[in-house]
C-alpha cells in the first residue's frame, strides 16, 4: 500500500497501516460492522487527518490502532501493523509496551482524562519510568523537560498540580506530553482539541505540527472540523458511516473532491463571501443510515446527487484515480471534473446591515455589568457593557469561554440579575421586574440552547413540549391548540408523526428544530440563540442554520446570535460583537470586521479560526503568556495581558477609547487609528 | 490553599457540636412529651392507689421535676460539663460510671467487627468488583443482600439454636452464670459464646453495608474515563486499579464506614438483647422500660455523640484525602 | 422489556412476584389463614409441624402459620405507611433544597446531619420507649428518621436536574415554581426514587420488626412478625418454627423488595431514554 505522493518515503515500513480491516459488534448472531474495509497507509512523519461525522466509526479505527476495543467492537478481519507488526500477534505485556510506547493517544476531554487524586507530576514520572526505565534523578529532569516540550510555563507548580487546579488548554498540553513521553512514532489525536477555545485549539495544533517536524513522529487527527486539517494535515482521510471513501492529499481532496459526500461536507461550510451574497447553505438530503437498516450498494448513495441504480448494486471499490488518491465512488473522475459548486438560491437578504434599513432599536444595553460567586470570589462576567439591538436585526457576538457571552444572554432572558446597568426591551426598563418579569415580557424574548438533548425535557413528548407555550400564554383556544403543534413541527420541516415521540427518538436536528419551533410558538420580537448548531454535525448545522435564517426573516425576529464560530456568525449576522473578558473588543458588519483596522484580539481571532477558501496569514500572532491575567475591577483594557500589539502602561492603567463615534461601529483601543488601519490584512484572497 | 484546612477543621468541629446541642434539646422535649410519670412508674407501680398524690410531689420535687422545662434542661446541661450525668432513679448509683462501664463492654465487640469490616467489607467490594458480573461477583451480591435482609435476631437466633440448643457447647441463656465454676474448656467455650457469636452478628450486617458500597463504587470508578486513558499509555491493570482507582472508589465508603459507627455504639441493641449482653444497648433499653430519665438521657446522649464524632471525623478524612476539597 | 437482559428481567419478575405475594396475604390475610391467631389450643401446646398445624403451635397453643399471616398486615402497614410519609415529605424537602440552593439549602442539609446516620432503631427505640408503643407512633417516628434519607437522595438527584437548559427554559416562559419542580424536575427522577423507596421499604421492614422483638412494637395480642419470634424464643429447644418462620418471611420479603426497586429502575430508564441510562 503506497503511502501519499510526496509525503515521506514511500519505501519506508509505515508507521500505521489498516489492510481491509472490518470491526463489528458481535452479539448473538448479528454482527454490525462499525468499519468495513478500512485501508490506510501513515508515512512515518506524516500528519494525516481522519475525518468523519459522530457515528462514522472514526474514534473505532484509533482504537484499533492501539489493539484497544471501543464499546466491544473487534477486529474481525484485516490487518493492523504499526511499523510492520501485525497488533494482533502481540501478546498482553507486548501490547502494554506498545501502547504509550509506540503509538500514543491524546483523547478528546483533558478534565476527565487524568486521574484526580494524583499529581500530575506523579502521573508523569509512571509514564516516564515505564517506557524510558528512568529513575530519580533523570526522572525528575526529564518531566520538567517534558513539560517544557509543550510549552507550559512555571513547571515546578504544574508538576505539584491536581488536574482540577488546570485549565483545558493547560490539561490537553499535559496530556500531549504524557503522550510524547514514551517517544511513541505514532501519536492519536482524538478530537482533542473540540472542546477548546479556538484560539488555544490553534495554538496546540501549531504545537503538534512542530513536534511531528522535529521529532519525526507521524499524527494521526481524527476531527470533524475540515479547517484545521488544510492547515496542519499533509494527507487526509475521509470516512462515511464506516467506510472509508476518500484519501489523498489535503490539497487535492479540500480543493477538488473526488467523492459526493467529501464535496457535500465542503459545501456546508459557509463561503467567506456568504454574508455579502446572502445565500443558504446547501445541504445534504437524507439522513445517517440506521445501524440495522444500511443500504445494500455504497452508503451514500441514497443521499447523493450522482447516484444511479449501479451504485446500489454494489459496494464501491476504493480504488485509484491518481498515484496516492483514492475514492470509493463509481463516478469518481465526474465529481473531480466539475469544479462548480451546488447550485445556490439567493434566499436572504444582503446580511451587511443597509438591509436594517431605519434602525429601530429593539433592545438597548446600557453600561451592564454581571457577577457571579464563584468560592470565595466575585467574579465580574459582563463589565459595564452598551449594545442595542434592531427590530429584524440579527446581532452576532462572537468570543471564547470566560467573556461573559453566556452571562450575557441569561441576562436578557431574565435567568439572573444584572448588578448593575439597564436593559430597554421595547421602550420598557427590564431590570426592575428582576426575575419576575410578567408573561407579556416573557412571551416575547426567547432562547434557542446550545445542546437539544438538555435543552428538553426528555419526560416530555414533543407535543407536550410544544404544547405548553401555547396553555401558558393563552395563545390559542384549546380546540385548536393540536393544529397549531402540526403547524409549528411543519414549520420546521418535521412532519406530523414527531407529535408522540419522546427526546431520545430523536436526532439531534431533529431536536434543535423542535427547540426552535419552541421558541417561536409564542410569536416572539426576540430570540437569544446561544450556540445553536455548535453541538450538530457539520453536514446538519448548514440545515439547520438555513432553518433558523428563513424564519428569522419571515417573522421578523430581531436574534442574538452567539456562537465561538467566526464563520457561522459572519454568515448569519447583521452586525458582530467580538468581547473579551467582559467587555466589547470591536463591533462592525461583517465587512467592516474582516478587514483593517482591527481590533487587535479580532486580528488573533482571524488568523486562529480554521476557514476553507481563503489563504492567511500563517503567523498567529501571541502576547507574551507571563503577562496573562484574568478580568480586574480597574479601569484597564481587558485585553492588554494578551496583547500582542501591547503599547505600554497606557493599556493597563485606562480603558481604551473608541475609535469610531457614530453609533453602529465601534473599536475600543489605544492604538492610533492610521496605525490600525494600516496593519496587514489577515485574509489575503478569497479562492475559489 | 492548605491554609485553609486549620478553619475547615474548626468549622466543622463547631457544626458538630451545635448538632449535638440541637440533639440534646430534642431529647429533653421528647422526654418531656411523656404520658404519665417516672414517678408515677416509679412509686405506684402496678398498683395505683396506693400511693397518695403528696408523696408523689414530694418525690418529684426531690427529683427535680416539678421544675420548668428550660431550667431543667440548663441543670442538666450545666452538670453535664462537669461530667456529672446524675443519678439513675431506679438503681440508684451514678449514671456517668454505669453507662462508662458498659461503654466498655460495646467496645469490646465492636472492634473486631469494625475490623472485620474493613477487611471483609471492602476487600470483598474491590474483589466483587474487579470481576463484575462473574459467577463470584453475583454470589457476593447476592449473599451480601442477604445479609442485610437479615434480621439481627435470626442470625443471633440460628447462633442460639445450632451451638446452645442442638450442640450444647453454651448455656442458652448466661447472664446468670457464676463463672468460677467452670473448667478451662467450659471457660473459653462460655467467652467464646459471649464474645464471638454477638460480634459475628454484627460483623454481619456492617460488612454487607460496607461490601455494597465499595462494590458499587469500585465498578463506577473502573469505567471512568481516565482508567481508560491509563490503559492507553501502557500502565498494567494492577498499576491502574492501586495507584490510580483505588483511593478514590474508597472515599464514598468512608461515609458507610461511619454510619456504621455510630451503629454499632447503640444501634446493635438487639443483639445485646438477645445474648443478654451488658453493652450500652441493653442499659438504654432497660432504661426505657423503667422510665429511668437520667439514664435514658445519658445513653442517648453518649450514643448521639459517638455518632457524630464518627460523621465528623468521617468528613474531615474525606475532605482531607479527596484533592478536590483539600484545595481549591 | 427490549432492552433489558435475562437476567434483569428475571429480578424483577422475581421480585414483583413476592411484592405481590406479600401485598395479597396483607390485604386477605384473615381470610386465608387456616385458622385465627388469638385461639389457644392447650391441648396442642409448643407443638412441631403437624397436618392440623402447618407451622406447629407456639407457647400458648396458638396456630403459627395463622399468626404469621394474620401479622403480614400489622408489619407491613407500618412500614409501608411509615415510608410513604416517608417519601411525600422527603421528596419535597429535596426538591426545595436543591432548586433553591444557598441558604435554605444550608439549613436543611444542617437539619438533615442531625438525623440521617442516627441508628434508626435506637432512635425509635427512645421515642416509643418514652410516648408509650403503637401503631401511630410507631409510623410517625419511622417516618421522621427516614425523611431525612429520602431527602438527601432526592435532593442529591435534583442537583443533577435543576442545572439543566430544559429547566431554565420553563424559567425564561415565566413558568411557577411549583411547576418546575413538580412537572420538570420530579419527572425525571422517578427512577431515583423508586430505588430509594424500596431500599427504605426493606428498612422499615427490619426495623419494625427489631422493635417488636425487643418489646416495644404493637401491644398483644395483635400478632406481629417481630414479636413472634420473640415470644418463640424459650421455645427454641422443642420448635425452632414460631422463630424461624417469621425470620425467612422478612428476608424473602426484604430480598424481593430490593429486587423490585432494582428491577423497576432498569425499566423506567430503559423506557425513558430508549438504552440503560449509559452512552448507547
Amino acid at each position: 500500500m503506497m503511502a501519499v505522493q510526496g509525503v515521506g518515503n514511500p519505501h519506508e515500513t509505515p508507521a500505521l497501516a489498516f489492510h481491509d480491516v472490518t470491526i463489528s459488534f458481535q452479539t448473538k448472531a448479528i454482527s454490525s460492522p462499525v468499519v468495513r474495509n478500512a485501508t490506510l497507509t501513515i508515512a512515518p512523519g506524516e500528519a494525516m487527518a481522519l475525518v468523519g461525522e459522530s457515528g462514522s466509526g472514526k474514534s473505532t479505527l484509533a482504537y484499533a490502532a492501539m489493539g484497544d476495543e471501543l464499546n466491544g467492537a473487534r477486529v474481525i478481519s484485516g490487518r493492523v501493523e504499526v511499523s510492520g507488526t501485525d497488533i494482533s500477534t502481540l501478546s498482553g505485556p507486548m501490547l502494554q509496551r506498545l501502547r504509550g510506547g509506540k503509538v500514543a493517544m491524546v483523547p478528546q476531554d483533558p478534565m476527565t482524562s487524568l486521574s484526580p487524586s494524583l499529581r500530575i507530576g506523579r502521573q508523569l514520572y509512571e509514564v516516564l519510568s515505564l517506557h524510558r526505565g528512568l529513575k530519580g534523578r533523570p526522572l525528575e529532569d526529564s518531566a520538567s523537560e517534558a513539560l517544557r516540550l509543550v510549552d507550559l510555563t512555571d513547571v515546578p507548580r504544574i508538576l505539584r498540580s491536581y488536574p482540577h487546579q488546570l485549565s483545558g488548554g493547560q490539561l490537553q498540553r499535559v496530556l500531549l506530553s504524557l503522550a510524547m513521553a514514551g517517544q511513541p512514532g505514532l501519536l492519536i489525536l482524538d478530537e482533542a482539541t473540540t472542546g477548546l477555545d479556538v484560539t488555544t485549539e490553534a495554538h496546540i495544533l501549531e504545537l503538534v505540527g512542530r513536534i511531528q517536524r522535529e521529532t519525526r513522529t507521524s499524527v494521526l487527527l481524527i476531527t470533524h472540523n475540515l479547517g484545521i486539517v488544510r492547515r496542519f494535515c499533509q494527507s487526509v482521510a475521509v470516512i462515511y458511516f464506516g467506510d472509508i471513501v476518500e484519501i489523498g492529499s489535503v490539497e487535492a481532496v479540500l480543493n477538488h473532491p473526488a467523492h459526493p459526500y467529501s464535496r457535500a461536507l465542503l459545501d456546508c461550510i459557509p463561503p467567506i463571501d456568504s454574508h455579502i451574497t446572502g445565500q443558504r447553505l446547501p445541504t445534504i438530503d437524507g439522513a445517517i443510515p440506521r445501524r440495522t437498516d444500511m443500504p445494500a450498494g455504497c452508503l451514500f448513495a441514497p443521499r447523493c446527487q450522482r447516484a444511479t441504480d449501479v451504485c446500489s448494486e454494489r459496494v464501491p471499490e476504493l480504488r485509484t484515480i491518481s498515484p496516492g488518491y483514492l475514492a470509493r465512488c463509481v463516478y469518481a473522475e465526474d465529481e473531480l471534473a466539475s469544479m462548480l459548486r451546488s447550485p445556490r438560491d439567493t434566499l436572504l437578504n444582503e446580511r451587511d446591515s443597509s438591509s436594517v434599513h431605519r434602525p429601530i432599536p429593539l433592545l438597548e444595553v446600557k453600561d451592564l455589568v454581571v457577577t457571579y460567586q464563584s468560592g470565595r470570589n466575585r467574579v465580574t462576567a459582563v463589565n459595564k457593557i452598551s449594545f442595542s439591538c434592531n427590530r429584524g436585526e440579527v446581532l452576532g457576538i462572537v468570543g471564547e469561554s470566560g467573556c461573559g457571552k453566556t452571562s450575557l444572554a441569561r441576562c436578557i432572558v431574565g435567568l439572573i440579575e444584572p448588578k448593575g446597568g439597564q436593559i430597554v426591551f421595547d421602550g420598557q426598563e427590564l431590570t426592575g421586574y428582576g426575575l419576575r418579569r410578567p408573561h407579556p415580557l416573557r412571551k416575547s424574548v426567547q432562547m434557542v440552547f446550545q445542546n437539544p438533548q438538555s435543552s428538553i425535557n426528555p419526560q416530555h413528548t414533543v407535543e407536550q413540549c410544544l404544547m405548553r407555550p401555547l396553555v401558558l400564554y393563552e395563545l390559542v383556544v384549546r380546540k385548536k391548540r393540536r393544529d397549531k403543534v402540526v403547524e409549528l413541527l411543519e414549520s420546521v420541516q418535521l412532519g406530523s408523526e414527531y407529535m408522540g415521540r419522546y427526546p431520545h427518538e430523536l436526532s439531534g436536528g431533529e431536536l434543535q428544530r423542535v427547540a426552535i419551533a419552541r421558541a417561536f410558538s409564542s410569536d416572539p420580537d426576540l430570540i437569544v440563540c446561544d450556540e445553536p448548531v455548535s453541538s450538530l454535525d457539520v453536514s446538519i448545522q448548514a440545515g439547520v442554520l438555513n432553518l433558523l435564517m428563513e424564519l428569522q426573516q419571515k417573522n421578523k425576529v430581531s436574534f442574538v446570535f452567539i456562537s465561538h464560530d467566526l464563520n457561522v456568525v459572519r454568515h448569519v449576522s447583521n452586525r458582530i460583537t467580538v468581547m473579551y473578558n467582559g467587555r466589547i473588543c470591536e463591533m462592525g458588519t461583517p465587512s467592516e470586521l474582516f478587514v483593517p483596522p482591527y481590533h487587535p484580539y479580532t486580528e488573533e481571532l482571524l488568523a486562529a479560526v480554521p476557514m476553507v477558501g481563503v489563504r492567511k496569514r500563517k503567523v498567529i500572532p501571541t502576547g507574551n503568556p507571563s503577562r496573562y491575567t484574568t478580568t480586574t475591577d480597574t479601569p484597564c483594557c481587558q485585553f492588554s495581558g494578551r496583547c500582542p500589539r501591547y503599547l505600554g502602561m497606557i493599556c493597563d492603567k485606562s480603558v481604551p477609547p473608541d475609535k469610531f463615534t457614530h453609533s453602529e461601529r465601534h473599536l475600543y483601543c489605544h492604538i492610533p487609528l492610521k496605525e490600525l488601519e494600516s496593519m496587514e490584512p489577515v485574509l489575503e484572497k478569497v479562492v475559489e | 490553599m492548605t491554609g485553609d484546612l486549620p478553619v475547615f477543621f474548626v468549622t466543622r468541629l463547631l457544626n458538630s457540636l451545635l448538632v449535638l446541642v440541637i440533639i440534646s434539646m430534642i431529647l429533653m422535649g421528647v422526654v418531656q412529651l411523656m404520658p404519665g410519670d417516672a414517678v408515677d412508674m416509679m412509686l405506684r407501680g402496678l398498683s395505683p392507689t396506693a400511693v397518695s398524690q403528696e408523696t408523689l410531689d414530694v418525690k418529684r420535687r426531690e427529683l427535680g421535676l416539678d421544675l420548668p422545662v428550660w431550667l431543667q434542661y440548663w441543670n442538666w446541661m450545666t452538670s453535664l460539663l462537669q461530667g456529672d450525668f446524675g443519678r439513675s432513679f431506679t438503681l440508684n448509683v451514678p449514671v456517668g460510671p454505669m453507662i462508662a462501664g458498659r461503654l466498655k463492654s460495646s467496645l469490646i465487640l465492636a472492634v473486631p467487627a469494625f475490623m472485620a469490616m474493613i477487611v471483609f467489607g471492602i476487600g470483598l467490594g474491590v474483589v466483587a468488583a474487579l470481576k463484575e458480573n462473574s459467577p463470584l461477583d453475583r454470589t457476593i451480591q447476592l449473599v451480601s443482600l442477604t445479609a442485610i435482609a437479615t434480621p439481627s435476631f435470626l442470625i443471633g437466633s440460628v447462633f442460639i439454636y445450632v451451638f446452645a440448643v442442638k450442640l450444647h457447647w453454651i448455656p442458652a441463656a448466661f447472664n446468670a452464670i457464676d463463672i468460677s465454676r467452670f473448667d478451662t474448656l467450659e471457660t473459653i467455650s462460655f467467652f467464646f459464646a459471649a464474645l464471638v457469636f454477638p460480634c459475628i452478628t454484627i460483623a454481619a450486617e456492617i460488612v454487607a453495608h460496607v461490601l455494597r458500597q465499595t462494590r458499587a463504587s469500585m465498578a463506577e470508578e473502573l469505567k471512568s474515563n481516565y482508567v481508560r486513558a491509563a490503559v492507553l499509555r501502557g500502565l498494567s491493570r494492577s498499576q491502574i486499579v492501586l495507584r490510580h482507582v483505588l483511593l478514590n472508589a474508597l472515599l464514598p465508603a468512608i461515609t458507610i464506614i461511619a454510619i456504621n459507627v455510630g451503629y454499632v455504639i447503640g444501634g446493635v441493641v438487639v443483639v445485646e438483647f438477645i445474648f443478654s449482653y451488658p453493652g450500652i444497648g441493653n442499659l438504654l433499653l432497660t432504661a426505657i422500660i423503667t422510665r429511668d430519665i437520667p439514664t435514658i438521657l445519658g445513653t442517648m446522649l453518649v450514643v448521639s455523640g459517638g455518632y457524630v464524632f464518627a460523621n465528623l471525623v468521617a468528613d474531615l478524612l474525606y475532605s482531607v484525602l479527596n484533592p478536590r476539597i483539600r484545595l481549591t | 422489556m427490549k432492552n433489558l437482559t435475562s437476567q434483569q428481567v428475571t429480578t424483577l419478575l422475581i421480585g414483583s412476584g413476592i411484592a405481590a405475594f406479600f401485598t395479597l396475604i396483607a390485604i386477605f390475610g384473615p381470610w386465608i389463614a387456616p385458622g385465627d391467631a388469638e385461639t389457644m389450643h392447650f391441648t396442642h401446646l409448643k407443638q412441631g409441624p403437624s397436618s392440623e398445624f402447618l407451622l406447629g403451635t407456639d407457647r400458648f397453643g396458638r396456630d403459627v402459620l395463622s399468626r404469621l399471616i394474620i401479622g403480614t398486615r400489622t408489619t407491613i402497614v407500618i412500614a409501608a405507611s411509615s415510608t410513604a410519609l416517608a417519601t411525600v415529605l422527603g421528596t419535597a424537602i429535596g426538591l426545595i433544597s436543591a432548586y433553591f440552593g444557598g441558604r435554605v439549602d444550608g439549613v436543611v442539609m444542617r437539619l438533615n446531619d442531625v438525623f440521617i446516620a442516627f441508628p434508626t432503631l435506637v432512635f425509635a427505640m427512645f421515642v416509643i420507649g418514652v410516648l408509650g408503643p403503637g401503631i401511630v407512633n410507631g409510623i410517625l417516628v419511622i417516618a421522621l428518621i427516614f425523611t431525612s434519607s429520602i431527602a438527601r437522595v432526592v435532593r442529591s438527584a435534583a442537583l443533577g436536574v435543576v442545572i439543566l437548559e430544559y429547566v431554565d427554559a420553563a424559567r425564561i416562559r415565566g413558568e411557577t415554581i411549583l411547576f418546575i419542580l413538580c412537572k420538570e424536575v420530579l419527572p425525571n427522577l422517578y427512577p431515583t426514587i423508586i430505588v430509594e423507596v424500596c431500599i427504605r421499604f426493606g428498612f422499615a421492614i427490619l426495623v419494625t420488626a427489631s422493635l417488636s422483638y425487643i418489646g416495644l412494637g404493637p401491644p398483644p395480642p395483635m400478632p406481629d412478625w417481630g414479636t413472634m419470634a420473640s415470644e418463640g424464643r424459650s421455645l427454641m429447644l422443642t420448635n425452632p418454627w414460631p422463630v424461624f418462620a417469621p425470620c425467612i418471611a422478612i428476608v424473602l420479603l426484604v430480598v424481593g423488595i430490593n429486587f423490585l426497586g432494582d428491577g423497576l429502575r432498569v425499566l423506567l430508564v430503559a423506557r425513558r431514554t430508549g438504552h440503560l441510562g449509559s452512552t448507547a
